[in-house]
């Protein structure tokens, strides 16, 4: 075994090429996570049984089914439908569905922790629904539940990797075409994995500091 | 203290309904909390309503202010009904809009407080005014800091409601509820979760209203001394249903039930 110095020098214009990509869909599929994990949280607290079983139907099969099950069913089942998708799209909306599943939860968890009284107090002075959202619940909902969010577009980043494996080329598909084509797998995928962590380990750190920072300048909207 | 008479409005002279009516209400949670009651409220009435916790004080508020749906009866807001309305000639359950048209008469303030933390006190009086009475921020800041003004709170009015004691809190939350004019004052135990020193604030701002407005108010409060000075009437409300009522200085001083006798006895 041993090191090629001057071939991983000359794929890192590739793979960060690749990382590129991964970013990309990493925040489209990220922001489509969390818009549709707020709709989907906000739906699942409603006390509208049909509403809210809808909601809990759509987490439930989204957590207990594999990542990559799905990812192929989107790519390759979805034609039977007459639904045909690039890989890039069925990628990016597949990460998307499966993260707003793992954000809706997070949602729900910070809707259920405003205090009852608040949406009393909303009915006692006639604020609507729309506005009891809007102006009462939600802008307390929220705060305490960034940290948890942001974790999970950590993880849909390095989720984001599956991807590859129905033909979007980004970060590990680069490394996996430059294997293939090399031979040489050690420095790709130490590469991939280096690039991996610093912008994991980047993010979560980022998400420590936030934290704190909440707790110091609105230490009461922090708890949970 | 000499009481004022109250204003006197149109409503007076149009209709002769009593504010608030409840016939023959009933609300079961595991078990019978309201027993077929029969409550009547008049127009600029004081009523406060007394008793053993757990009696079921606290729902005939929760319903009144439409947090909680009764199972039978009819409860009435000067002669509406609440929670039927009119369809086709017919009653019916009443839908989202007529609750909110109803509610427009009404007003709470809860135990709790329940202040939106999120907000500054100012913010926290403005917002059923931008929101539901459609007032512009301007307006909605000066109708506001009056009110602030009234409980004595002006000064605080960019402090957000954390910063503010137990007494100063529900003070806002008081300014919160009168700001909206609301036809019907409900106060639910509010100043039962007050250090002892914080209550007379609150009970002046309470007294305040209770003297100088023709705001029909419902107390649920264990205030004994408080009930009696401001108290139009007085009801004695044991497991789910009214035992008696009156003039204050007739219920406290001489109860006909033995129940209402068992429970001064305790209290006082």
């Amino acid at each position: 075994m041993s090191w090629d110095w001057a071939y991983s020098i000359s794929i890192i214009p590739a793979l960060l090429s690749g990382l590129w990509v991964t970013l990309i869909v990493t925040f489209i599929a990220t922001s489509f996570g969390l818009i549709g994990g707020l709709g989907l949280g906000i739906l699942g607290s409603m006390a509208n049984p049909v509403l809210s079983r809808i909601a809990g139907a759509y987490v439930v099969i989204f957590r207990n089914t594999p990542f990559l099950v799905q990812l192929y069913l989107i790519y390759f089942a979805l034609p039977e439908f007459g639904i045909v998708l690039s890989s890039e799209v069925s990628g990016v909306l597949g990460l998307g569905l499966f993260i707003s599943a793992y954000m809706a939860e997070v949602y729900r968890a910070g809707i259920t922790s405003v205090p009852s009284g608040q949406w009393e107090a909303s009915i006692s002075i006639n604020m609507s629904k729309f506005h009891t959202w809007t102006r009462v619940i939600l802008p307390q909902a929220i705060p305490p539940i960034i940290p948890m969010l942001g974790n999970y577009a950590n993880l849909a980043f390095k989720l984001s990797a599956y991807v590859a494996v129905i033909g979007t080329i980004e970060l590990f598909g680069t490394a996996l075409r430059l294997g293939e084509r090399s031979y040489r797998y050690l420095e790709p995928f130490t590469l991939v994995g280096l690039m991996y962590l610093i912008v994991s380990v980047a993010v979560t750190v980022s998400l420590r500091q936030l934290e704190k920072r909440m707790q110091r300048t609105r230490p009461q909207m922090t708890t949970l | 203290m000499e009481r004022e008479s109250p204003v006197t409005t149109t409503d007076d002279v149009r209709s002769d309904h009593p504010m608030v009516e409840f016939r023959n209400v009933v609300k079961r949670y595991d078990q019978t909390v309201l027993d077929n009651l029969d409550l009547v409220v008049g127009k600029g009435e004081k009523s406060v309503i007394i008793g053993p916790s757990g009696s079921g004080k606290t729902t005939i508020l929760r319903i009144l202010m439409t947090l909680v749906r009764p199972e039978e009866g009819e409860v009435l807001i000067d002669g509406t009904p609440l929670w039927k309305m009119e369809r086709g000639g017919q009653l019916v359950d009443a839908n989202d809009k007529h609750l909110r048209e109803m509610r427009n008469s009404l007003g709470m303030v809860f135990q709790q407080f329940n202040l939106f933390p999120h907000m500054t006190v100012l913010r926290n009086v403005t917002e059923g005014l931008i929101r539901v009475k459609g007032m512009s921020k301007n307006q909605a800041e000066e109708e506001a800091l009056a009110n602030l003004d009234r409980v004595g709170l002006r000064h605080r009015a960019s402090d957000h409601t954390w910063q503010l004691s137990g007494g100063q809190q529900q003070r806002v939350a008081i300014a919160r509820a009168i700001a909206l004019k609301p036809r019907v004052l409900l106060f639910d135990e509010v100043t039962s979760a007050l250090d002892p020193e914080l209550v007379g604030e609150v009970l002046e701002v309470i007294r305040d209203l209770a003297f100088n407005t023709n705001i029909t108010m419902l107390f649920v409060t264990h205030e004994m001394r408080f009930a009696r000075e401001i108290a139009d009437n007085v009801i004695m409300f044991d497991r789910g249903q009214v035992v008696e009522q009156g003039p204050p200085a007739q219920i406290f001083d001489d109860p006909r039930e033995l129940r209402t006798q068992d429970f001064l006895r305790k209290v006082t």
